[in-house]
């Protein structure tokens, strides 16, 4: 007895012992970080400032050694030392772990960490150091600036914009994807309606039960057991129902008041059309269980007739198809959807996305350097040179002083898997700011190397054929144009830094829908409605109108801080 | 021998006494580097769990450990009113007493027939390629078991129907991932009741040999009882370690279907607390999942006593 009495009081004193150890660490250890971080910063030769910067979307390293890295540290004596999440795209234990340490590096791309990042007091407000050192980066934002202050409680600019400012899209994949032969056997009509694209796939599908390799075609089929449900399940959904433009899991009526997608009536008519295209075999009955592996194999093996998807997402299996040439199975975007009366959002211009972009952490060791940075980045010149290259290398200026690119140098970037890693053009313009395509500079040139042209150069045999029977120029043409649209108050939402109360909410809410939309899918379509009915009171006993509330309310704020 | 024993059996008798630790100081000494390494990295971290009682989110998480706001025991109130967290606890205990059970089973009856096999080159050789797959990651293994039972899988084609093995939202899904996990880890589980067998006095399967007994009958009255002991203790290890279903089997295995009968409670302490960023209530999930473990161990240990078999603690 005595001796456990004894043992347990050597326990607790060793415990109390080591956690004050601990905290006097603690207090060590920034002291000593501080130290640290100096002693980096002068070991850098000459006058070059290193700063470090974490890209949450880097998929490679950056060594900061190509042509246009040494002319951007040229510009500002700044050079950059980029890490980036290790094991593949999840940045957010890597900020977990940056907050848990109290590390920072000095320039941040969080992604949808930032939020994070914000409430841990990471991030410095840049609004006073873009007012005296970035004259371009306000130019570059334009009208759009205010965009990108927190709220209205909190007007503080804790980061810019990891996309484009303005600019004109020459290509989209649209609400839905086709292979080009289906639309060539109804002779290049553009479904306007559901039951319109239905009967294409199954006429298609009648004549042509089975690929040249013997495979048996597929109707539709999705990516839908992991996070690619969102893309191919829950996106489309909103577009082609409600005509919606992409604000993640939600639909903002006119008077900027939120809605959980799911609940729409319009989603209830698409997924009651899917449950029976499943019904009917038309969707593809693995799809909810297939990895994306599989689902990208099925499309390069050319046997999946339509896709719900966004181009970025299935080009791997297309390009396969492509260098294959079959261009007759490779997909049409096209704006379909739920009927002819509801208009596909794919040109619409929502406005800056702001919530994710590169910030300034508060432990950067030479923050105006940082800005000054950034300010050349946003820059004309710092522009050209991150999307041209570098003059009379990577593009000449003709006669009229409009630049352009030699026929080696465009086939060198489009066959060449390392262009942009060995000549640096193009490398260091992500995720920093940057203007939109077709936005002409003062020379009358376009900031980034697509163009209409060159949009139009690039397009294979198929899709040159479509323009020619559509009598346009773009493919994107027969979309409803964005001068159609106007623009929101507010930003696209999906990209918000959302507190923690209300992630805490939504991604219960994400969890019950994913289950309850495959289940309504692929149950018996008597069952729909009930399923539907099941799901939505699950949903709301998750705190969805609690959500809803939320979201307006951030939505009202950013309004009110945008025209503050 | 007996004399050993008995003066042994005294010392243990004998009172904490300041001639004792003197009489024993060497074997102290030797101690103290794993009592210190005990500590260290055992009971110091413990200390963590204070975060369990506070709100730990981002903007509190910087602060030093008393500068947090203390919330009592709101984070567990929070983890057990989740909608998922039942579900959670009975698929733990769900896929833990299948995977002990059949994984016993499975390992046992692998063992005695390689222990049987009386090839020795083909014996070794089928021990070696039973227990590669141990050392093949997760990631690996479950793109396999994708291929093989996945919807539309090899197995599905192969016997011409859906099977739903992994696309069934109920206890099947359990039975699938306690499948794939034998097919991993049978070949190094059975290692352990092999030596075990090695380890059976040869005499006696002479002795049953002369008595006339056939094969059958000596694994079941001289094998099996001689690894009894062996099979208790790995028992009473497995039941400790219930609830520690590891997460990545899981997060691999699952998709939008079964996820319901796939969330586990490390799972589930990952979504809820890191992916949420609330540490607080991450730590009160794995929290409970530690009580419950202890409980289990010691009820586990009682059970193993009344069976007559020596215990563990």
């Amino acid at each position: 007895m005595k001796k456990r009495r004894i043992c347990a009081m050597l326990l607790a004193a060793t415990m109390v012992a080591g956690s004050l150890a601990g905290c006097g660490d603690k207090k060590d250890d920034t002291s000593k970080k501080g130290n640290d971080g100096t002693e980096g910063g002068s070991e850098t030769s000459g006058d070059v400032v290193e700063l470090t910067f974490f890209n949450a979307d880097a998929n490679q390293d950056d060594p900061w050694t190509d042509p246009v890295a040494e002319a951007i540290t040229e510009a500002t004596g700044v050079k950059l030392k980029t890490t980036r999440p290790v094991g593949g795209n999840d940045e957010s234990e890597a900020v977990a772990l940056m907050i848990a340490e109290q590390n920072y590096p000095d320039i941040i791309f969080a992604k949808g960490s930032a939020g994070n990042l914000i409430e841990a007091g990471a991030m410095m407000d840049m609004t006073d150091l873009i007012e005296e050192y970035g004259p371009n980066i306000k130019k570059l934002y334009g009208d759009e600036f205010n965009k990108l202050k927190q709220s209205a409680d909190d007007p503080a600019i804790y980061q810019l914009s990891a996309y484009v400012v303005g600019g004109t899209k020459f290509k989209d994949a649209g609400n839905l994807q086709i292979q080009w032969d289906a639309l060539k056997a109804k002779d290049y009509k553009i479904p306007e309606s559901l039951e319109e694209l239905e009967t294409m796939i199954k006429d298609y599908l009648k004549a042509n039960p089975k690929t040249d390799d013997g495979l048996d075609k597929i109707g539709i089929s999705l990516s839908a057991s992991d996070w690619h449900w969102l893309i191919t399940l829950g996106n489309p959904a909103g577009f082609i129902a409600d005509g919606a433009p992409d604000n993640g899991q939600w639909i903002v009526n006119e008077n900027n008041e939120a809605i959980y997608k799911f609940a729409s009536d319009n989603e209830r008519e698409y997924f009651k059309w899917l449950c029976r295209m499943y019904n009917e075999g038309i969707l593809d009955k693995d799809f909810a269980t297939q990895t994306h592996e599989d689902y990208i194999a099925k499309i390069a093996s050319g046997r999946v007739v339509t896709l719900f998807d966004k181009d970025w997402d299935y080009q791997d299996g297309e390009k396969v198809l492509k260098a294959d040439g079959k261009y007759g199975l490779t997909y049409a975007g096209l704006p379909t959807c739920i009927n002819a009366d509801t208009k596909c959002p794919s040109l619409m211009y929502q406005g800056l996305t702001t919530g994710t972009g590169v910030g300034i952490s508060n432990s950067c060791k030479d923050p105006v350097a940082a800005i000054k940075f950034i300010d050349f980045l946003c820059s004309d010149e710092g522009q050209v040179l991150n999307k041209w290259g570098i003059k009379d290398v990577n593009y000449f200026v003709d006669d009229e002083g409009h630049r352009y690119r030699t026929e080696e140098e465009i086939k060198y970037s489009q066959e060449d898997a390392d262009y942009s890693k060995k000549t640096g053009v193009g490398f260091h313009n992500y995720p920093f700011p940057s203007y939109g395509d077709g936005i002409l500079d003062p020379t009358g040139s376009t900031y980034t190397t697509t163009s209409k042209e060159a949009v139009i150069n690039e397009y294979n045999e198929e899709e040159k054929a479509a323009c020619e029977k559509w009598g346009v120029d773009l493919l994107v043409d027969k979309f409803p144009q964005p001068d159609e649209f106007t623009t929101p108050d507010y930003s696209p939402l999906w990209a918000y830094a959302m507190p923690l109360e209300f992630t805490e909410i939504t991604d219960k809410l994400d969890e019950v829908a994913w289950s309850a939309l495959i289940k309504c899918v692929t149950g018996k379509e008597a069952d729909f409605d009930k399923n539907y009915d099941k799901m939505l009171e699950d949903l709301e006993s998750t705190g969805m109108s609690d959500a809803e509330k939320m979201m307006t309310d951030i939505i009202a704020e950013k309004v009110a801080a945008a025209k503050s | 021998m007996s004399a050993k024993k008995a003066s042994k059996e005294k010392k243990i008798k004998q009172k904490f006494s300041r001639q004792l630790m003197w009489k024993q100081r060497y074997l102290l000494l030797m101690s103290v580097p794993f009592v210190v390494w005990l500590i260290i990295f055992k009971y110091i971290p413990l200390w963590g769990w204070t975060m369990a009682f506070q709100e730990v989110k981002p903007r509190t998480m910087t602060l030093p450990i008393w500068e947090r706001p203390f919330v009592g025991f709101s984070n567990f109130i929070k983890a057990f009113q989740d909608r998922m967290f039942t579900q959670t606890v009975i698929n733990t205990i769900g896929l833990s007493i299948l995977g002990i059970a059949l994984g016993t089973v499975s390992a046992i009856l692998f063992a005695l027939v390689l222990n049987e096999i009386r090839f020795n080159k083909f014996k070794k050789v089928s021990q070696t390629i039973s227990y590669l797959p141990h050392f093949v990651s997760w990631v690996v293994i479950a793109s396999i078991a994708k291929m093989v039972l996945n919807d539309g899988g090899m197995l599905d084609t192969l016997f011409g129907k859906n099977l739903g093995l992994m696309s069934t939202n109920s206890p099947l899904f359990w039975v699938t991932v306690c499948l794939i996990n034998i097919w991993k880890e049978v070949g190094w589980d059975a290692i352990v009741y092999l030596s075990a067998m090695a380890g059976i006095d040869q005499g006696l399967y002479e002795a049953a040999k002369v008595d006339g007994a056939n094969r059958l009958q000596r694994i079941w009255h001289i094998t099996l009882p001689g690894i009894k002991p062996t099979i208790v203790v790995l028992l009473i290890m497995g039941i400790g370690g219930a609830l520690n279903v590891g997460m990545e089997r899981q997060m691999l295995l699952s998709n939008g279907i079964v996820q319901d009968h796939a969330m586990v409670l490390s799972w589930f302490a990952y979504v809820r607390g890191i992916g949420n960023s609330n540490y607080g209530l991450g730590t009160a999930i794995g929290m409970f999942q530690s009580l419950v473990g202890v409980i289990l161990l010691l009820i586990a240990n009682k059970v193993a006593g009344w069976l007559g078999e020596s215990k563990l603690i």
